[in-house]
């Protein structure tokens, strides 16, 4: 007994010896792997107090940099705070220069910056650190990835030959890295920009010749069938079918809005409320009293807006109210349309204003917009901003600082709009616009070279969209006592493969043309 | 008077001066001092000449007393051995006697007379006098035999010689009869095979003893003819020498193996590429000589069957000459291999008499092992033998363990430093610079005669080995990594070594393709003249078969033989009016996705230079050259790129075209800094607006734009 004490006295010693002797890198390790253990589960909490340990007690191990890493990445993907991801980035690119962290810092300041807005100062940012990734670190997994982002940013910066360049250079140097599909579809937007559908349909087509069964596959055939319908269907025929499809109540009435949430759901806002039209849906809508239309956010959940505030699904509701001369701010009271730019700030038209006010994205009231009495308004991802101007008889469209860039009346050659009631952009940044009995679809970018079949060897001039000209591609007018016609469609959406879902008043009840 | 006179100032002279042996003796009477025992008996000899000479002359003048005392002289010198010592000039020693004996019986000494006879005889028992001599001298002499000579009859079985106190006598089959001093002789009998004889023999004076010698025989000989020579016969295992060419052609000369004890034994007879000779043999008494023996060749007789009739066959190292006829090799293991400019076949193994086999000699490029560096417990020819073993599925490359002597020879000859490639196998030592080691691969590579180059090491645990593969040409290797012990590690290495290089050559319709939501078929997007379609058209059927995507297309197109010129489809086109279409099908250049890590670029590099050099013209020329290229620019030997794309000469249009030619080029020179050529051919490339970089890869015009911008 006394040597079995004394043994067992002896291995509590020893081991002893070897925790208090454990080094610090090794600590560093294991709770690096326990925060991305919880991170998986999905447990965050846990998994940001093993990160900010591991940064905060162990700056010095070697694993100090991705724990950081790992906290720019939960606040950016997962709690949407681009404050805390920019402070974690920051502290890599200030103290973990050199370490392997440093090229996706530099990818995540990048995507910061692009998350604040797609104004061009934001854009440079951006641009500026997606560069510094293949600059510095030239060898670094990150640096595909980096060029596609590139190839996005020049996008939305409208340069569309550096974006071309800089994806067809991804394609060309990484074919097989996942980006690369990423850099496809990219491409093809930038292709359509530079007037070449025909070519930007089949680089697109490319993703599902070699990227089969992916997300990425799916997108691109939604996105070719869209291009396909605008820009081969619609010259042969029209755009749209009326689908045997049918979404929502047999009867429903009243309807002041429709929109198409992220999560491919059809939501409609009616005099009782807001509902979700898509069976089987997983989103849930929000109670709102009299809505008086509906908008998607950054984030795509529906957001419904009554008399005076933006209703999100979750979270308070914003009540919009416009600084006054004598100090009390003025509620709004009579909102039309709102949509939400790239930076998060709102734009709202209320009927007693002839211009856009503009708030932040915690309503704090930033300035006015553009001008005209608006009562339907749409955006981009780039910040174009459309809106129907009945009293104007016309479709306005801003860029995002505001400025009028074009002007398409509501009755020209070929369309006649003057009942417009609606207007919505596609993925690509087609306007369509609803009337009554027809939509109409117009494209801000140059029309491809007339009978080429093939790509033109220089780019075309981008002159047109650089100009905010729309012209118009095509126009939907079934005859109205055809089956497929519409008499009084009063709000429409635009799905991500183009399908139309509209609400016609008169039949009430939507229907869904393909 | 005066003739004595002379003849005794002479005879004095003699006397008086010393004999050379005396000169030759010096104070001390020693003999030899300065002289060598030849030349001491060479002295002797001449000296006893001139005494016998001397003696003689004085006895023909009946000059007695004169030359008594020189044969003294004579006579002390030749027996100056002592008893039994070996006579010198026995011939002249019994002549010296004979005078003597004259001599001193002319001087009325009959005792000396007797003695000198009585010597005499005992050095030659059956001396007679000659003719003219006096009868009283016989009579003394023959008294003197009577009293001191007998006489031995000896017979001998077998027959042969025999000695008698070292003195050689022939017996034949009658019984020798010797007379011989009296007393006690020595008789030695020996021969091969028997027991030697020795016996005593007492012989009396006057008397004759008899001698019956049977020799005992203990062994015989056996003598052996072999056809063909240069066989090594072995007798009860034990090697007794080799036969030799005899007179007759293809026939050894006799070889006799003596001391072969009696009794039972074995016979073998062995020579490389014949067979074993076996034979039991029995010897009772005699000696034998069994007929001459017919060796069987032992040889196998190999069959080469392969492609490339300019391919050269080596056995075992040493060339046979070019493949077309057979090849014959002796029974045992050989190292067969076929060695052609495009590859090598090796083949090991046993061969047995008398086997025949086609051996199908599929040449793959030959990679031999030139650096193996074994862990703890390892040798590194043991891990060379290993991974050749465990690397013979590789369909498309061999390794293999070269012979040691050609290796460092060639290394020698080539003056490869030891280490060249140990920095790349992860071991210590400064990395040399790309195109140094592309240098020495070549060349290392020309000096073997084999396409490529390759070496391991074990790792730290030592069961890790990291393979590499360099292809003559390429400075930058192919990076394997399997384990000893896992065979699943193994597979996968020899997966991606034996993976085909996709095809380089694809048909293709001038038209692109997409898929529809909602549309099943195959969407033209965007169609050129000639191929009979239209955007918007769906391809619902092609061949037969039918087509719900775009997918489905590829699948149809690709079946297509690379002879097909047309491909049947089904088309539903405007207003859903269906309609059959022959579209025209065009074979176009594929490029490899060089990008790819999971590509082997010295593996690909080996079987596009194979391609370049095989007979194929056309597009599948193109398309192996540029490819080529492709892969030397991934290795960054951008001169063999530019070189390999030198000939390449394509129209413009969609796909892989001139512009992707001029482009690649572009590349080249860039790298190469050759700024203004690059220059040319980005612009030559940026205004090709169909090429692509491979088949439905990226357009190349914007790349060159892109190339163009930078350079301003």
């Amino acid at each position: 007994m006394r040597h079995g004490v004394m043994t067992l006295a002896w291995a509590c010693v020893l081991s002893t010896i070897v925790f208090t002797q454990s080094p610090d890198e090794e600590v560093a390790r294991r709770q690096l792997d326990s925060g991305r253990a919880f991170a998986r589960q999905g447990n965050y909490t846990e998994a940001l107090k093993d990160f900010r340990a591991v940064a905060d007690t162990h700056p010095n191990s070697s694993v100090a940099d991705n724990a950081l890493l790992e906290i720019a990445r939960y606040y950016i993907d997962v709690a949407g705070d681009t404050v805390q991801a920019a402070a974690a980035v920051d502290a890599i690119v200030k103290k973990y220069a050199t370490s392997d962290s440093a090229p996706d810092a530099y990818l995540l300041a990048g995507r910061l910056a692009l998350a604040r807005s797609h104004q061009s100062a934001d854009l440079d940012s951006a641009l500026a650190n997606f560069e510094r990734v293949f600059r510095l670190f030239p060898s670094s997994g990150a640096v595909p990835r980096s060029l596609t982002l590139v190839g996005e940013t020049m996008w939305y910066a409208r340069r569309y030959d550096d974006a071309r360049a800089n994806l067809s250079r991804t394609i060309a140097e990484f074919p097989t890295n996942a980006t690369a599909a990423e850099a496809y579809l990219t491409l093809g937007k930038v292709l359509l920009a530079l007037g070449e559908p025909a070519l930007a349909m089949e680089e697109m087509q490319q993703v599902r010749n070699r990227w089969p069964n992916t997300p990425a596959a799916a997108t691109a055939l939604v996105r070719t069938s869209l291009l396909h319908r605008l820009y081969i269907r619609a010259r042969g025929g029209p755009a749209w079918a009326l689908s045997a499809d049918t979404i929502g109540p047999v009867k429903l009435q009243n309807v002041v809005g429709l929109a198409w949430s992220g999560k491919d759901a059809l939501f409609s806002a009616a005099e009782t409320g807001v509902s979700v039209l898509t069976s089987g849906a997983t989103e849930r809508p929000q109670a709102v009293v009299k809505p008086r239309g509906l908008t998607v956010d950054l984030a795509g959940q529906v957001v419904a807006f009554d008399a005076g505030a933006l209703r999100p699904p979750t979270g308070v509701a914003l009540t919009l109210a416009v600084p006054q001369s004598g100090g009390t701010p003025k509620a709004l009271s009579n909102l039309q349309a709102a949509t939400q730019l790239s930076n998060g700030d709102w734009l709202v038209a209320d009927s007693s204003d002839r211009v856009l006010q503009r708030f932040s994205s915690t309503g704090t009231h930033v300035g006015t917009f553009g001008a005209g009495r608006i009562t339907r308004l749409a955006s981009t991802e780039t910040d174009t901003v459309a809106g129907l101007d009945k009293d104007a008889k016309s479709v306005v469209v801003f860029d995002g600082a505001g400025t009028l860039t074009a002007r398409i009346p509501l009755k020209a050659i070929g369309y006649d709009l003057e009942e417009a009631e609606d207007v919505t952009f596609d993925a690509f940044g087609h306007l369509y616009v609803l009337s009554r009995t027809s939509i109409a679809v117009f494209s801000p970018y140059p029309a491809a070279p007339a009978g080429a079949a093939a790509p033109t060897a220089t780019p075309a001039a981008p002159a047109a969209a650089r100009a905010g000209a729309y012209r118009l591609l095509t126009v939907f007018a079934p005859p109205q006592n055809d089956p497929a016609g519409f008499r009084r469609a009063t709000s429409f959406v635009v799905d991500p493969s183009g399908a139309v879902y509209l609400y016609d008043d008169r039949a009430e009840r939507v229907m869904v043309y393909r | 008077m005066k003739r004595v006179g002379v003849a005794a100032i002479v005879l004095a002279s003699l006397v008086a001066a010393p004999s050379v042996a005396d000169a030759g003796r010096g104070a001390g009477g020693e003999v030899g001092r300065g002289l060598s025992r030849a030349d001491q008996a060479q002295d002797a000899t001449a000296t006893a000449e001139q005494l016998f000479e001397q003696g003689k002359k004085q006895f023909g003048a009946f000059q007695y007393d004169q030359a008594v005392p020189l044969f003294d002289k004579l006579i002390a010198l030749l027996t100056a051995g002592g008893p039994g010592a070996p006579v010198l000039k026995p011939e002249l020693l019994v002549q010296a006697y004979e005078l003597r004996a004259r001599a001193r019986f002319a001087l009325g000494d009959s005792a000396g007379a007797d003695q000198d006879f009585t010597d005499l005889l005992g050095l030659k028992p059956d001396f007679t006098l000659g003719a003219g001599v006096s009868p009283r001298l016989i009579k003394v002499l023959d008294s003197v035999r009577r009293l001191t000579i007998g006489r031995v009859s000896v017979q001998v079985a077998p027959p042969g010689p025999i000695t008698i106190d070292g003195k050689v006598y022939q017996v034949t089959a009658e019984p020798l009869v010797i007379e011989i001093k009296a007393g006690e002789h020595r008789v030695n009998a020996t021969r091969p095979n028997y027991t030697p004889f020795e016996r005593n023999v007492t012989v009396v004076a006057t008397e004759m003893a008899t001698m019956a010698i049977v020799l005992e025989r203990v062994a015989a000989t056996i003598t052996v003819v072999t056809m063909p020579d240069d066989v090594e016969v072995f007798i009860d295992d034990v090697s007794k020498g080799r036969t030799t060419k005899g007179a007759v052609e293809g026939v050894s000369a006799p070889l006799p193996i003596t001391g072969v004890s009696l009794g039972d034994h074995r016979l073998r007879l062995t020579r490389a590429c014949y067979v074993d000779f076996d034979m039991p043999f029995t010897l009772v008494s005699d000696d034998i000589q069994p007929e001459p023996v017919q060796l069987t060749p032992a040889v196998a007789k190999v069959a080469i069957d392969t492609a490339d009739r300019e391919a050269t066959v080596v056995v075992d190292g040493e060339s046979r000459g070019l493949v077309g006829s057979d090849v014959t090799v002796c029974a045992g293991t050989h190292v067969i291999e076929v060695r052609g400019a495009r590859g090598r076949f090796v083949d090991r193994r046993e061969w047995k008499a008398g086997d025949t086999a086609t051996l199908k000699a599929t040449l793959r490029s030959a990679v031999p092992f030139v650096a193996v560096h074994a862990g703890a417990g390892s040798t590194p020819e043991q891990l060379r033998a290993t991974l050749e073993r465990m690397l013979a599925p590789a369909s498309r490359v061999m390794f293999f363990a070269p012979a040691d002597a050609e290796l460092a020879a060639a290394i020698q000859q080539e003056n490869i430093p030891a280490d060249w490639l140990s920095p790349m196998l992860g071991l210590p030592g400064a990395r040399l610079p790309r195109e140094a080691v592309r240098d020495m691969a070549r060349r290392l590579s020309t000096r073997l005669g084999v396409q490529g180059l390759a070496a391991a090491a074990v790792g730290a645990d030592s069961y890790t080995v990291s393979l590499l593969l360099l292809a003559a040409g390429s400075g930058e290797p192919d990076l394997l990594t399997l384990s000893l012990t896992d065979s699943a590690s193994q597979g996968r290495v020899l997966e991606r070594l034996n993976a085909t290089l996709p095809s380089l050559v694809r048909p293709a319709i001038d038209a692109a393709f997409i898929d529809v939501a909602g549309t099943s078929g195959a969407v033209v997007a965007r169609a050129g003249n000639g191929a009979g379609l239209a955007p918007g058209d769906i391809i619902t059927s092609a061949i037969g078969k039918p087509v719900t995507s775009v997918a489905d297309l590829q699948a149809a197109l690709l079946s297509q033989p690379a002879t097909a010129q047309a491909i049947a489809l089904e088309v539903k086109g405007a207003g859903a009016v269906m309609r059959k279409v022959p579209a025209p099908v065009t074979m176009g250049v594929d490029t490899l996705g060089v990008r790819d890590p999971a590509l082997l670029a010295n593996r690909a590099l080996l079987d596009l230079q194979d391609a370049v050099r095989s007979p194929v013209v056309g597009v599948q020329s193109m398309a192996a050259s540029i490819n080529l290229a492709l892969v030397h620019m991934r290795l960054g030997n951008w001169d063999d790129a530019l070189a390999a794309l030198k000939d390449v000469q394509m129209l413009d249009g969609p796909g892989v075209s001139a512009g992707t030619v001029s482009y690649l080029n572009g590349l080249a020179f860039e790298a190469l800094g050759r700024a203004p050529d690059a220059q040319a051919a980005f612009t030559k490339a940026a205004a090709s607006p169909q090429a692509r970089l491979w088949y439905e890869g990226p357009l190349v015009a914007p790349l060159a734009r892109a190339k163009l911008q930078n350079r301003r």
